[in-house]
C-alpha cells in the first residue's frame, strides 16, 4: 500500500516556469515521510499534484495502483488527506465536523460504529469535552485538532497531511504527530506529512525528503538531511546542528540568514 | 403543526365572508354549491400552493446560501425571477398571452389568450437565464464568486430588456404585465399545484438526501474535496435543482420575494447550520411565512388580495432583522 511519486511535474495556470519540475520519491509502508523545503517551494503544490486536485504530469501509484485509473471514491477510500487551508467556521458541532471524514457511510441517521470511532478519535485527542461545541467557538489550536481527528477517523490507509500542526502549541503540536506516529506503525500506513518546523520533522520523520527548485535536493534518514551544509543550500540559513545524545535525532540551532540585511528604521 | 393549523386558518379567510362552521360544512362538500366551490376549487389549491411555493423558495435559497457561500444568495442570485419577469413581460406586452388571474384584475385582457402562455415563458426564460449562467461557470472553475457575479449581470440585462420592453408597452398592456409581477397565489389550480409539487418534492428529497454532503461543503472548497465531495459536481447540481424549483413557482404565482432568503437564515440561526435539519425546517418555514402572509393579504385587501410578495416582506424583515442582531447563533 505504498505512495510512489514519478516525474511529476505541475506548472501553475499564466506562469512560465513550473513549481514542480521533476519530482520522484517513494513512502513506504509504516514510515513516516515528511517533504520540507523553503516558503513557495511547492510543498502544498506536490501534495495537490499528487492528487490530482492540480492537474499535473507524471504518475502516481497508490497501493500499487495508478491514481488515473483510480475513481473519486476509490481515492477517497483508500487516502486521507488533510489540507493545508483553514475550515471554514460553521455552527455544525464538533462531532458532526469529525463525521464529515466518513462522509461515504454516513446516512441522515448516523449509525453508532461511525459515532463510536469519532468519539474514539476526539478522546485520544482529548477534544472529548468539545463533542457538542459548535466549531466555531473552537480556538484555532483547537479547530487544526478537529481536523486532525476528521482525517483519521475515516480509518485511511495512506495518510496524507499538509502542515497538519500549524497554529498548534508544542504540547498539542507533540500529541498530535504521536498519534500520528502510533497510527503509522500500528495500521502499517503510508504517511506523507508536510511541515515547517525542521526540529519536529527531524524528531518524527522516518524519511525526509528536501525540496528546492522544484526538485528532490536531498531525501533520507532525518541525520542524513539535516546539516549544516542541507540547510544552507536549501533555506539560505546559516545553522548549528546538535545530535541529541538522548533520541539520536539532529537538532537544529538557527545561527543567521546568508543574506543579511541592514534594517534601520 | 403550525403549517396544518395555519392551512386551516387560511382557508377559513377570504372576501366571501363564510363562517367557520359553513367553512367545515363546504369542505365536507355539505354547504352551498356556491360555498362548496369556494373552498374546493379556490381555497384549497391556494392553500396547497402557499405550502408548497414557500417550501420550494425557501429550500432554493437555503442550498443557494450553501452553495455559493454567500448569506445574500437567493433564488434571484441567478437573475432567475429577473429572466422569468422578463418573460413574462414579453408574453403579456408583445404577444398579449393571457395568465391565470384570480378574475380580480383586468379579466377582459387576458380572455381568449391561453392562460399559460405567460406561465411558459416564464418559466422558458427563466430556464435560458439558469442555463447561460451555469453553463459560462461551468467554462472556467465553478467559483462561487464568479455565479454571483454572473447572475448579478445577467440579472441586469433581463431588467434593461423587461424596462425596454415597458417603454413601448400600452397602457393596459402595462398594468398586465406590472399585475403578473405582483405574486399572487390565487392564481394556482391543482394542475399547477401538482406540478410545484413534483418539482419541489423531488428537490426536497434530493437536498435531505445529499445533506451531509452540504453539511462537507459549509467547511470550504478545500475542505469538501479533501473529504471526498464532487463539489462542482454538487454544486451544478443542486444550483440547477434550486434554480428549476424557483423558475416553476415564480412561473405559475409571480415574484415572491424574499422568502428564500428570511426562511433560511432564521431557521439556520435558530437551529443551526446541519442540512439534515435546516433543510426540512427550512420548507416548514416557507410554509409558514406564505400562508401567514397570504392569510393576512387577503384579510387586508378589502375585496381583494394584496401582492403576497410585499406581504411576505412587510411580515418577514422586521423578524429577520430581529432575529440578524440577536446574539443568538452567530454564524450564517
Amino acid at each position: 500500500m505504498s505512495l510512489r511519486i514519478e516525474h511529476l511535474k505541475y506548472t501553475y495556470p499564466k506562469a512560465k516556469e513550473p513549481v514542480i519540475r521533476d519530482i520522484s520519491f517513494e513512502a513506504p509502508d509504516g514510515c513516516i515521510t515528511v517533504v520540507i523545503g523553503a516558503n513557495g517551494v511547492g510543498k502544498s503544490t506536490l501534495i495537490k499534484s499528487m492528487l490530482g486536485i492540480f492537474r499535473s504530469e507524471g504518475e502516481v501509484w497508490l497501493d500499487g495502483k495508478n491514481r488515473r485509473d483510480m475513481s473519486h471514491a476509490e481515492l477517497h477510500r483508500l487516502v486521507g488527506y488533510m489540507t493545508q487551508e483553514n475550515t471554514l467556521l460553521t455552527s455544525l458541532s464538533v462531532l458532526n465536523v469529525v463525521l464529515l471524514g466518513r462522509l461515504g457511510t454516513l446516512n441522515i441517521r448516523v449509525q453508532d460504529e461511525d459515532i463510536d470511532r469519532a468519539l474514539d478519535i476526539l478522546k485520544l485527542l482529548h477534544l472529548e469535552t468539545l463533542v457538542d461545541r459548535p466549531f466555531y467557538a473552537l480556538s484555532g489550536g483547537q479547530r487544526r485538532m478537529v481536523d486532525v481527528a476528521q482525517t483519521l477517523v475515516r480509518d485511511p490507509r495512506i495518510l496524507i497531511m499538509d502542515e497538519p500542526t500549524a497554529n498548534l502549541d508544542l504540547v498539542n503540536e507533540m500529541q498530535v504527530l504521536e498519534l500520528i506516529k502510533a497510527y503509522t506503525k500500528q495500521r502499517g500506513t503510508s504517511t506523507l506529512l508536510t511541515l515547517h518546523d525542521l526540529n519536529m520533522a527531524a524528531r518524527y520523520a522516518d524519511r525526509l525528503v528536501l525540496l528546492k527548485d522544484g526538485v528532490v535536493f536531498r531525501e533520507g534518514a532525518p541525520g542524513e538531511i539535516i546539516t549544516a551544509d542541507n540547510i544552507r543550500e536549501a533555506y539560505g540559513v546559516e545553522v548549528h546542528v546538535h545530535t541529541s545524545s538522548r533520541t539520536g535525532t539532529p537538532m537544529l540551532l538557527p545561527l543567521h540568514p546568508l543574506q543579511q540585511t541592514d534594517y534601520t528604521f | 403543526m403550525a403549517v396544518i393549523v395555519l392551512a386551516f386558518v387560511c382557508l377559513f379567510v377570504g372576501s366571501s365572508h363564510m363562517s367557520i362552521a359553513e367553512c367545515f360544512a363546504a369542505l365536507a362538500k355539505k354547504g352551498s354549491a356556491a360555498q362548496v366551490r369556494i373552498i374546493w376549487n379556490i381555497r384549497i389549491p391556494r392553500v396547497l400552493a402557499a405550502i408548497i411555493a414557500g417550501a420550494g423558495l425557501s429550500i432554493s435559497g437555503l442550498i443557494m446560501q450553501t452553495d455559493l457561500n454567500n448569506p445574500m444568495a437567493s433564488p434571484s442570485t441567478l437573475g432567475v425571477s429577473n429572466a422569468a419577469v422578463f418573460g413574462a413581460n414579453l408574453s403579456i406586452i408583445a404577444f398579449a398571452g393571457g395568465f391565470l388571474d384570480t378574475g380580480n384584475h383586468l379579466s377582459s385582457y387576458t380572455v381568449g389568450a391561453n392562460p399559460y402562455a405567460t406561465s411558459l415563458m416564464a418559466f422558458l426564460f427563466s430556464t435560458v437565464s439558469i442555463l447561460l449562467i451555469l453553463g459560462l461557470c461551468r467554462l472556467r472553475a465553478f467559483q462561487p464568486g464568479v455565479v454571483v457575479l454572473a447572475g448579478i449581470a445577467i440579472g441586469s440585462v433581463w431588467t434593461a430588456a423587461t424596462t425596454i420592453l415597458q417603454f413601448y408597452a400600452t397602457d393596459v398592456g402595462l398594468s398586465a404585465a406590472v399585475i403578473w409581477t405582483f405574486g399572487d397565489l390565487g392564481r394556482a389550480t391543482y394542475r399547477t399545484d401538482c406540478i410545484m409539487a413534483v418539482t419541489v418534492l423531488a428537490g426536497l428529497l434530493f437536498f435531505t438526501l445529499m445533506s451531509w454532503q452540504f453539511n462537507a461543503l459549509l467547511s470550504g472548497d478545500a475542505a469538501a474535496k479533501s473529504m471526498g465531495v464532487a463539489v462542482d459536481k454538487l454544486r451544478f447540481v443542486s444550483m440547477l435543482l434550486a434554480s428549476v424549483i424557483t423558475a416553476v413557482c415564480v412561473s405559475f404565482l409571480g415574484i415572491i420575494g424574499f422568502v428564500g432568503i428570511i426562511c433560511p437564515h432564521v431557521t439556520k440561526r435558530l437551529l443551526g447550520q446541519d442540512h439534515r435539519v435546516s433543510v426540512p425546517a427550512s420548507a416548514l418555514s416557507g410554509s409558514v411565512l406564505l400562508l401567514l402572509a397570504d392569510t393576512l393579504s387577503r384579510s387586508m385587501g378589502n375585496g381583494s388580495a394584496l401582492p403576497v410578495g410585499a406581504i411576505t416582506s412587510l411580515l418577514g424583515a422586521p423578524f429577520f432583522l430581529a432575529i440578524i442582531f440577536s446574539r443568538k447563533g452567530e454564524h450564517d
